[in-house]
């Protein structure tokens, strides 16, 4: 492998693959990047910790096509701290070498042999479902709902992200049982028959940085035992990226039987106002204690931690129904609330033990809440 | 070429890779048979063949699926071993049930090979058990043990079980013989090495077994006073140490290639600890691993003693014959030699559950002067 490319190219794309290198990494070779040149005059630059994979391309005159695995954190910190202007790559026997300007750098590369096949380089469509989304209301989308997904190991379906793709639509859904964030989202094309598959919270986390302002649209390709997310770049490569990841199988529960189809007692709220109360007033709800909502004509919002101290604070609000307290984690309360994008949330509430929904102005995103029983 | 080939003469092995057709594939697999029944080979046979795309449910051996397995580098076969006395609970979690909620990654299969499970301790047992109980679709397990009565009934009664032989003394010889070793030590080493071609390798290999060996057959002669004992029982305990400062330097080499391919920089802490506790629970092992070979050596040479005046037909330690002769023809009891043995076996079978290691040896010791008295080993030739 032998290549010329622009010091900035090279940095941006082992940076964005070296995000899938992890340090738990059960594969010694999985602690490198795999590096593909190739005769249309695009590298390939991948790294996987077999959960998340993660692969880009850039331009290069390429002058012999080849392939290496160079050690990950090294090569990034070497290729971050060259000056920019032209770099020569060429992979050897068992060693690569990076030239620029003056400078010869020598690295030990990794065994080739001991790489794994990626498979989302197989690009056979065939055997899969592709759908294809807005860039922008994907990124959003997965702000929404992967907060939601438990850190719990133990329950390892309830760490990942529900997605349940139908022709023209896919609803994602994450619940770590003390709360639930569904959202719906438009797709272009979708399977027959309804398909459903869970993937790592971690995964779509790294998959919401990378669309962080992409525009167009990221094409899922859902295949047997993986998803491959990519975006095409423009005519100079810039961009072009692929994130695939593993799923989790198991049988992720049935949520939709958990929310109601509708309560008695609804309150409307500004959004702003409910997320800076939730924060000042959660203060005082320390030791996991939570924060009381009065919800009346306006809605006080309280704390009480003995020893420490108590605050209460009231806001405006719309209420239709009973009078009734209810209790929530603030945190919890807060990444509802910050979950929502429109101005105005609406909350509707059963009653002080059942779970609450709260909604925007747009009816594609809920937030089910589980309250705190107040002793 | 088959991945079966290097396994083949071993009669019990050829009948599991006839098992392993496709329409009644069992989904958990416990592999029983002692160190030299070359069960992890098997183990890593039968996940090659479940995921040769080449040769299904045979393993070509060549494509790069089948030669990643055997080397032990695929990322949908997974080997889990004690790094310690014990797989603990945090390791079947972290190694073995988060995996297998996971999609493979290339394979057809997921392989879960679980070297040495009966060290699994009750908990770690109870944690692997609902895994085990509803594995996810195209998931394998392979548990390999040479003490049955050590897993819980619950865990051995969702296996299908399969009972390795042994390798047979002479395919041991051959084998030896035909990788460069005089043909006078390969015999008596697959004599000695009781149907274990890695302990038979390694005996004739470049490290210091040969000559430990030796040292472990001179203590019942030298055993000759409670004092003696005592001094003994800290010469073994020395030469494990020496075996365990060995390693040591392995694993310093270990820590510099993990340094040169991480860095050393931020965000590598986690992976230096790991390697930093798999370390300290690999020194363990080899220090154990020595005291086992001294006890079973002991233990070998006491039970040549009994089979030489019973005919001496199964006699291990031939090298010595002479001198175990010498012991047969004393006056040491036939109750006390049986006892030697037992004490033996089971000292060997306390420091596996983690005994105190100075202090096993040195009661092992006084024991075995109390039960093989010097005085009645008058006349012993030396």
């Amino acid at each position: 492998m032998k290549f010329r490319c622009e010091r900035d190219d090279l940095v941006g794309a082992v940076q964005f693959a070296s995000r899938a290198i992890s340090n738990r990494a059960t594969l010694p070779v999985l602690s490198g990047l795999r590096m593909e040149a190739t005769e249309d005059g695009r590298v390939r630059v991948a790294a996987t910790d077999l959960e998340l994979t993660m692969e880009t391309v850039f331009a290069a005159a390429v002058d012999e096509p080849g392939k290496a695995i160079v050690p990950g954190r090294l090569f990034g910190e070497m290729t971050r701290n060259l000056s920019s202007g032209q770099v020569s790559v060429a992979g050897t026997d068992g060693e690569v070498e990076i030239g620029s300007g003056r400078g010869r750098f020598r690295v030990r590369s990794l065994t080739p042999d001991d790489y794994p096949a990626l498979p989302i380089e197989d690009r056979d469509d065939s055997a899969g479902v592709q759908v294809s989304v807005n860039a922008t209301e994907l990124a959003a989308a997965l702000s929404q709902v992967v907060r939601a997904a438990s850190g719990d190991e133990s329950r390892q379906i309830l760490t990942g992200v529900l997605c349940e793709l139908e022709i023209g639509s896919v609803t994602l859904a994450a619940t770590d049982s003390y709360r639930l964030a569904v959202r719906t989202l438009e797709v272009v094309g979708g399977p027959e028959e309804q398909r459903k598959v869970v993937l790592p919270a971690r995964t779509l986390g790294e998959l919401g940085r990378a669309l962080q302002g992409a525009a167009g649209s990221v094409t899922a390709l859902v295949k047997e035992n993986l998803v491959a997310f990519s975006v095409e770049g423009s005519a100079e490569l810039a961009n072009e990226w692929v994130i695939g990841s593993r799923f989790i199988e198991g049988e992720f529960p049935k949520y939709r039987q958990l929310i109601p189809d509708s309560y008695p007692n609804t309150l409307v709220v500004d959004r702003e106002r409910l997320l800076e109360v939730t924060k000042r007033v959660g203060l005082l709800a320390q030791n996991n204690l939570p924060v009381k909502l009065q919800l009346a004509a306006e809605l006080e919002v309280s704390a009480h931690t003995p020893d420490v101290g108590e605050g209460q604070e009231v806001i405006e609000a719309e209420y239709e129904g009973e009078p009734l307290v209810i209790a929530f984690n603030p945190q919890f309360l807060a990444d509802g609330a910050s979950a929502i994008s429109s101005q105005r949330i609406e909350m509707q509430v059963g009653d002080g033990l059942k779970p609450a929904i709260l909604r925007g102005e747009r009816g594609d995103f809920t937030y089910l809440l589980m309250p705190v029983r107040l002793s | 070429m088959s991945v079966w080939d290097p396994l083949r003469g071993n009669l019990s092995i050829e009948s599991l890779a006839r098992q392993m057709s496709a329409d009644d594939l069992a989904h958990s697999w416990l592999l029983l048979g002692s160190s030299g029944s070359d069960k992890g080979a098997a183990a890593v046979a039968m996940a090659a063949a479940v995921n040769c795309e080449v040769a299904p449910m045979l393993g070509c051996g060549d494509c790069s699926t089948c030669l990643r397995i055997l080397r032990h580098r695929h990322p949908d076969v997974h080997h889990v071993s004690p790094e310690g006395t014990f797989i603990l609970v945090d390791q079947i979690r972290e190694s073995v049930i988060a995996e297998a909620t996971r999609s493979p990654f290339e394979a057809t299969s997921k392989v879960f090979i679980l070297e040495e499970a009966d060290r699994m301790n009750p908990a770690a047992q109870n944690a692997l058990l609902k895994t085990l109980e509803e594995p996810g679709p195209a998931t394998m397990f392979i548990l390999l043990s040479a003490r049955e009565e050590e897993l819980l009934e619950t865990i051995r009664s969702r296996c299908r079980v399969i009972h390795l032989q042994r390798v047979p003394e002479e395919h041991i010889a051959t084998v030896l013989q035909a990788e460069g070793i005089a043909t006078d030590k390969a015999l008596l080493a697959a004599r000695v090495c009781e149907g274990d071609l890695h302990r038979a390798r390694s005996l004739t290999g470049s490290g210091r077994a040969w000559e430990r060996r030796s040292l472990w057959l001179s203590i019942p002669r030298r055993l000759t006073s409670p004092v003696d004992g005592l001094d003994l029982a800290a010469e073994i305990v020395n030469e494990a140490r020496e075996a365990v400062r060995d390693r040591e330097m392995h694993q310093k080499d270990e820590v510099v290639e993990l340094a040169e391919a991480l860095g050393e920089g931020r965000g590598t802490t986690s992976a230096r600890n790991a390697l930093a506790k798999r370390h300290k629970r690999e020194l363990r092992r080899v220090e154990e691993a020595v005291l086992a070979e001294a006890l079973d050596t002991m233990g070998s040479f006491y039970r040549d003693v009994l089979a030489l005046r019973s005919g001496g037909e199964s006699v291990t330690n031939l090298d010595v014959l002479e001198e175990l002769g010498g012991w047969a023809d004393s006056g040491v009891s036939d109750l006390g030699l049986l006892a030697a043995v037992e004490r033996c076996v089971s000292a060997r079978s306390a420091l596996s559950k983690n005994a105190n290691v100075p202090l096993t040896m040195e009661t092992t010791m006084l024991e075995l002067t109390e039960r093989v008295p010097p005085d009645s080993r008058a006349g012993v030739r030396s």
